[in-house]
């Protein structure tokens, strides 16, 4: 039924509703919430993550009257409220990332089927990637994660951290080359042999 | 492998879904939203109403008028002189087609608006039973002095029932059945047509039963027969179809369009439950609807906590008693004294009819 996406609100028009009608805001919660949920559990873990999320939309409900509706989509400053947010988490990131480099590489040694190998080479690269990530600098971090790990385009993380798109490409640029020198070129798997 | 790539698989691993607990946390910002309002609003009145009442006033389509009323500027009488909740309340429903933009009636072509369907909702001062008083549209009535959009004046004339609407808008609809009656009307609720179909797809549907198949190339139904989930258009075809549906005249639709509000009160009380789509549902209804005077928050939720008893089963939908029109037999009329009697149990005073009745 055609008559049914014309009455779907955008994200701009539910906040300038909640200004006056506060459950608006409820709806931004059922429509991001989710999507808000897997990215801070991928950063921090499941454990803190529902109440980061919980007061990503705190904030985002008291901020609501300074929101910009010239933007309809709200994705770019929740993420940006979610990363802040998540930086005053910094030692559960960090503690997060430190539990990955020491995680144990499965025991596949019993199958030599190619696409099991595939995946002991991806298993392989998480605790260099995890030492990769823990080493960067937390704004080179956050361009890095929200690019990787978000569905947002370059332009948005810029919206969202608020820098210029080009703070955001040197960003991304120096964060993806630390990464790759910690991985360096060598097999991940002979570097665990 | 590129380190991209490498990064989005690691994420991918460590990446949980939301827990259904992550519903506290909703919760939480609606808790957080109420106490932060400093002047009361509409939905905090919902939430301290509770949800039956909620429910409730909004299936009635009677509160649904809300959030944002679209008022009329010239009010019939002074809306301060009107009663409002826990006293007696009546309602007259239109619904209403619009052929020619909003912006444009009252206008130069005053037939851009034409109201389809006339409800006389009564809710006595007790809530106990609320009555649905249907008028056909076809009902030849003494149509009482109105002005028309421009402020040129209307003689008191015997017409059709839903031309006070085409001709003199909302307020002579009102006086036409305020004098029908002998009922005061408390609002007018001037129900889009097209906005009904906005307001079922945020209830999810409603379901109809069709005793058999319809196909109607007119009104854009084609549909077997047995139990239907209609939504948009659909639902909008169903409710103004004449043709194919019953025995094709506006008395076997008013019935439908009766029982549809019945379906709709049930799927709004099962569907209702979570302020989200209440507010959906409200935001809907409140573009669609257009009260006269004006609905203000208090007393619209003063209204939905009077309702809040109410049941599906505490209403009672009825047709006005009518007979045919003997010099038309394409038209009809009231029938006396079956009418005047409705009329009076519903409080009113109906006028003093000499005569032929109604003529």
């Amino acid at each position: 039924m055609t008559a049914q996406t014309a009455a779907v609100p955008r994200d701009s028009d539910l906040i300038a509703d909640s200004r006056t009608e506060p459950e608006a805001f409820a709806v931004l919660f059922d429509r991001y919430s989710g999507m808000l949920y897997r990215y801070v559990s991928r950063r921090v873990g499941p454990e803190i993550a529902e109440d980061l999320v919980g007061e990503t939309f705190l904030v985002a409900f008291a901020g609501r009257s300074g929101y910009d509706l010239s933007y309809a989509d709200a994705r770019p400053w929740l993420f940006g409220i979610v990363t802040n947010l998540i930086s005053r988490h910094r030692r559960t990131e960090a503690a997060h990332y430190r539990a990955l480099q020491r995680s144990p590489i499965e025991d596949v040694a019993q199958s030599d089927d190619d696409r099991v190998a595939a995946g002991v080479t991806a298993r392989a690269a998480r605790p260099l990637l995890a030492r990769a990530l823990a080493g960067l600098a937390a704004r080179d971090r956050n361009v890095l994660l929200l690019v990787a790990w978000s569905d947002l385009s370059y332009e948005e993380v810029a919206q969202a951290l608020g820098v210029p798109i080009g703070t955001v490409r040197s960003r991304l640029n120096r964060a993806r080359r630390k990464v790759r020198s910690v991985l360096g070129d060598s097999n991940p798997m002979r570097e665990e042999n | 492998m590129d380190d991209l790539k490498m990064l989005r698989d690691l994420g991918r691993s460590l990446e949980h879904e939301p827990p259904p607990s992550l519903v506290r946390q909703r919760q939480r910002l609606l808790e957080g939203a109420r106490p932060r309002r400093r002047v009361p609003r509409l939905m905090r009145g919902w939430g301290l109403i509770g949800l039956a009442a909620v429910v409730t006033a909004a299936a009635i389509v009677v509160p649904t008028m809300i959030v944002h009323p679209r008022s009329e500027k010239a009010p019939v009488t002074d809306p301060a002189a009107r009663p409002v909740a826990s006293e007696e309340l009546n309602l007259l429903v239109l619904g209403v087609d619009r052929r020619i933009p909003v912006s444009v009636v009252g206008g130069p072509d005053k037939l851009g608006a034409r109201s389809d369907t006339m409800m006389l909702v009564h809710m006595p001062a007790d809530r106990k039973k609320i009555t649905v008083v249907s008028v056909p549209r076809d009902t030849m009535v003494q149509i009482p002095a109105c002005k028309d959009a421009h402020g040129t004046g209307i003689p008191t004339h015997l017409g059709l029932v839903n031309s006070a609407f085409t001709e003199g808008g909302a307020s002579c609809a009102e006086k036409t059945v305020e004098s029908m009656t002998g009922v005061r009307i408390d609002h007018v609720l001037e129900v889009q047509f097209a906005g009904l179909k906005n307001i079922v797809n945020a209830l999810g549907g409603v379901e109809i039963t069709l005793p058999k198949a319809v196909k109607d190339k007119d009104a854009g139904l084609d549909m077997p027969a047995g139990r239907h989930l209609v939504k948009g258009d659909e639902a909008l075809a169903y409710v103004r179809a004449r043709h194919n549906l019953g025995d094709g005249s506006d008395l076997s639709r008013i019935e439908r369009q009766q029982q549809f509000l019945g379906s709709m009160f049930k799927k709004a009380k099962s569907e209702l439950t979570d302020p989200a789509r209440m507010y959906a549902f409200l935001r809907e209804s409140s573009k669609a609807i257009k009260t006269t005077p004006a609905l203000g928050v208090r007393e619209i939720a003063g209204i939905a906590q009077s309702l809040a008893g109410v049941e599906a089963r505490d209403f009672d939908f009825v047709t006005v008693p009518w007979r045919p029109f003997q010099p038309d037999p394409n038209r009809i009329e009231l029938k006396q004294p079956a009418a005047d009697k409705l009329f009076t149990s519903l409080g009113g005073t109906p006028p003093k009819r000499t005569g032929k009745k109604a003529r």
